[in-house]
């Protein structure tokens, strides 16, 4: 999995591709520490390129909103695709994460 | 239909476990399963393997994780195999998916108990586990409808 970052404001989007599962899902929880280090707490997941994710690549992401909600931040998902999301919902995640169609729209929930 | 098998063996490691995974998605499909069930497929023998490594082998890598595809007219059945530590059968047994559902959803419990099991009983027909002559193997078996 790559991850690619770029800024809106005083928010980090982390831009995913590829499969985020057990190998690849301490890249983000890494990452995502890294950043609530520096308070930057203000975060959108695109995830847009993802193609697969498992219990463990879902644990990271839960792992990082909880991270961040300790200071006051959120984590929003993004462009999930039809599968991926399929999972989000089987597993109820739908209903701790803000899920968006685009950055654009999560960045106005901020 | 004679039964149709195929057996792959991949080291006990965390990335070489998309491989696997990529493999059982061609299969399923293959078997006539939609795009969505091989994706649901692919994500229950990948939660497995991952098990197996995890758990079983406590994440050394060296040892060996075996996964059988066997395909009939009714059924495609996957087996995956490990001589690790077994597993505790009650954890299967619990894992419930469903019920977590009917109770307020617990972040820490998210992030840290595994869901795996969960999801796999979720979406297969079948889940079942052996632990015998020192192999322990997962067996999942989906219809073929």
């Amino acid at each position: 999995m790559e991850i690619s970052e770029k800024r809106i404001e005083d928010m980090d989007v982390l831009v995913l591709s590829g499969r985020l599962e057990a190998a690849s899902a301490k890249k983000l929880k890494g990452r995502v520490d890294a950043l609530v280090k520096e308070n930057r707490v203000k975060l959108i997941v695109d995830m847009a390129g993802v193609d697969f994710i498992d219990s463990s690549g879902l644990g990271s992401l839960v792992s990082s909103l909880r991270a961040v909600n300790e200071k006051k931040g959120d984590v929003k998902v993004v462009a999930l695709q039809k599968q991926v999301r399929s999972i989000f919902e089987l597993t109820r995640l739908h209903r701790i994460f803000g899920i968006y169609d685009d950055v654009e729209a999560a960045a106005k929930s901020f | 239909m004679a039964l149709r098998k195929v057996t792959l063996i991949i080291e006990s490691n965390l990335n070489d476990v998309p491989l696997v995974g990529i493999a059982v998605n061609r299969f399923s499909s293959y078997a006539a399963f939609s795009e969505i069930d091989a994706f649901n497929i692919e994500l229950c023998v990948i939660e497995a393997v991952t098990n197996s490594i995890k758990h079983a082998y406590g994440g050394r890598s060296g040892q060996e994780v075996m996964v059988t595809f066997t395909l009939s007219d009714s059924e495609a059945v996957f087996e995956i195999c490990d001589k690790g530590k077994p597993m505790d059968p009650e954890k299967l047994k619990k894992a419930d998916l469903a019920a977590s559902h009917r109770e307020k959803l617990d972040i820490d419990c998210i992030a840290d108990c595994g869901r795996g099991l969960g999801i796999m009983k979720e979406i297969m027909d079948v889940v079942e586990y052996r632990s015998e002559n020192e192999t322990n193997c997962l067996v999942l078996k989906k219809r073929i409808l």
